[in-house]
């Protein structure tokens, strides 16, 4: 599913402009995104949690080139399902 | 993270940009997250512009295992969402530390086995040619000789070198012991340490001994008299009990023997110093094949040192009166 999907079904439930729906949907991971920045951390319920983790410096090797490498600090974002969100995609059989 | 950002804020600081009402808000991010889960189940990839993919990935039936009982249990097949952020998200994320790059490292561990492979393939290579084929001998030969002197040149000059070396050292020798000749009289107290010697070449030793230490004390690496139930041993820095036993009976355990005849001496067995002089008793056997008085005097020792190191409260204390029992266990079952 792609964001224009996305944003056609959110108009049809929310009975708005796909215009209006598109704003919102920017503004949203707007704030998602400035709350990461201030807080490292927050969740939404019945989806999940986000998270910075900090990954330490570690050593690497290039196989094709054989080189060894440093691999410097990097801060990734981690996404945790919730428990509920987990049970409900359990069952889902495979296509 | 002790302040947690609510549903409600999140909310409100929507509200405050886009100007729409709360309710609608509120509607919007409810079925926000349930179109997500929705296109999850119906294509199993949910795209969001601004925050990145959510994916499913099935996993099929796996063994785990309980890290503190142990049990085996079997996971059912299942699954499995992933999120991948962005990349803009990344870069984001990552602010702080994006200008740092991987750096190249020099790992010596890893080259020196190739260089070895590589030069045993090759000659493995010519051994193989020169063996099958009789006629290219010729030029096989002629690169190998060619080889041949590139090593032999080098090698000739280092042994040429070390013989030189060698040669400067006897002579500096010979200049300063003109009187006594110094490597004969070494030699046999190496072989008076190893085997009991008669008692006439002993005196003899002891002659040449004494001479010695009076000429080079600083030389001789070990200070020591012979007499014929135990020999007396100067402790320099660095001999312990231990490393005294596996000298003369080339047996380390056996050091409570020596500790048993220096009681005086020694307060601590662990503990020796330097200048002291201690006593070190004769075995009756050799340090592998014990008799019966040895291995009682061993267990006599191990006894007194498990006495010495209950002083001070070792924790250790009592598997020296173990192993003290298990020699005298031998003893008994020698009588049997």
């Amino acid at each position: 599913m792609t964001t224009n999907e996305l944003i056609t079904i959110l108009a049809e439930r929310l009975e708005c402009s796909q215009v209006e729906a598109k704003n919102t949907l920017e503004k949203t991971t707007e704030t998602f995104k400035e709350i990461i920045g201030k807080e490292n951390s927050f969740s939404l319920p019945k989806l999940g949690t986000y998270s910075v983790v900090k990954r330490e410096r570690r050593k690497s090797y290039n196989p094709s080139k054989q080189v060894h490498l440093m691999l410097p600090v990097k801060n990734v974002l981690h996404f945790k399902a919730s428990t509920f969100f987990k049970d409900e995609v359990k069952n889902w059989r495979k296509k | 993270m002790d302040n947690k950002v609510t549903l409600q804020e999140i909310k409100d600081s929507i509200v405050e940009k886009t100007g729409d009402s709360k309710i609608f808000v509120d509607t919007f991010i409810h079925e926000l997250l349930n179109i997500i889960k929705e296109g999850l189940q119906r294509d199993g990839q949910v795209n969001l512009s601004g925050l990145g993919k959510f994916k499913l990935k099935w996993v099929e039936i796996q063994n785990a295992r309980n890290p503190i009982t142990g049990e085996t249990i079997e996971v059912p097949a299942h699954n499995k969402i992933i999120f991948k952020p962005e990349k803009k998200m990344r870069i984001f994320v990552n602010r702080k530390f994006n200008h740092l790059t991987s750096k190249e490292i020099t790992v010596k561990k890893v080259n020196t086995p190739k260089i070895n492979e590589e030069t045993i393939m090759k000659e493995s290579i010519i051994y193989g040619q020169n063996d099958v084929p009789p006629n290219p001998n010729e030029k096989n030969d002629d690169l190998s000789e060619d080889k041949k002197k590139k090593y032999i040149i080098p090698i000739i000059g280092i042994i040429i070198l070390l013989l030189i070396l060698l040669l400067l050292f006897l002579f500096l020798n010979k200049k300063k012991d003109k009187n006594d000749s110094p490597i004969a009289p070494k030699l046999t107290i190496v072989d008076s340490t190893q085997t009991t010697v008669d008692s006439t070449e002993t005196d003899k030793d002891k002659d040449t001994e004494i001479e010695k230490e009076e000429k080079e004390e600083a030389d001789v690496s070990d200070d020591m008299v012979y007499n014929e139930t135990s020999i007396i041993h100067k402790v320099k820095a660095g001999n312990t009990l231990w490393s005294l036993a596996n000298k003369y009976y080339n047996n380390a355990p056996l050091w409570p023997n020596i500790y048993r005849k220096n009681l005086e001496n020694v307060i601590e067995p662990d503990i020796i110093f330097p200048g002291m002089v201690i006593e070190i008793p004769n075995l009756e056997g050799t340090g592998h094949a014990l008799t019966k008085q040895d291995s009682f005097n061993i267990a006599e020792g191990y006894y007194l040192s498990y006495l010495a190191y209950k002083k001070f409260n070792l924790k250790d204390a009592k598997n020296y009166l173990r192993i003290a029992k298990r020699f005298n266990t031998t003893v008994e079952e020698n009588k049997k």
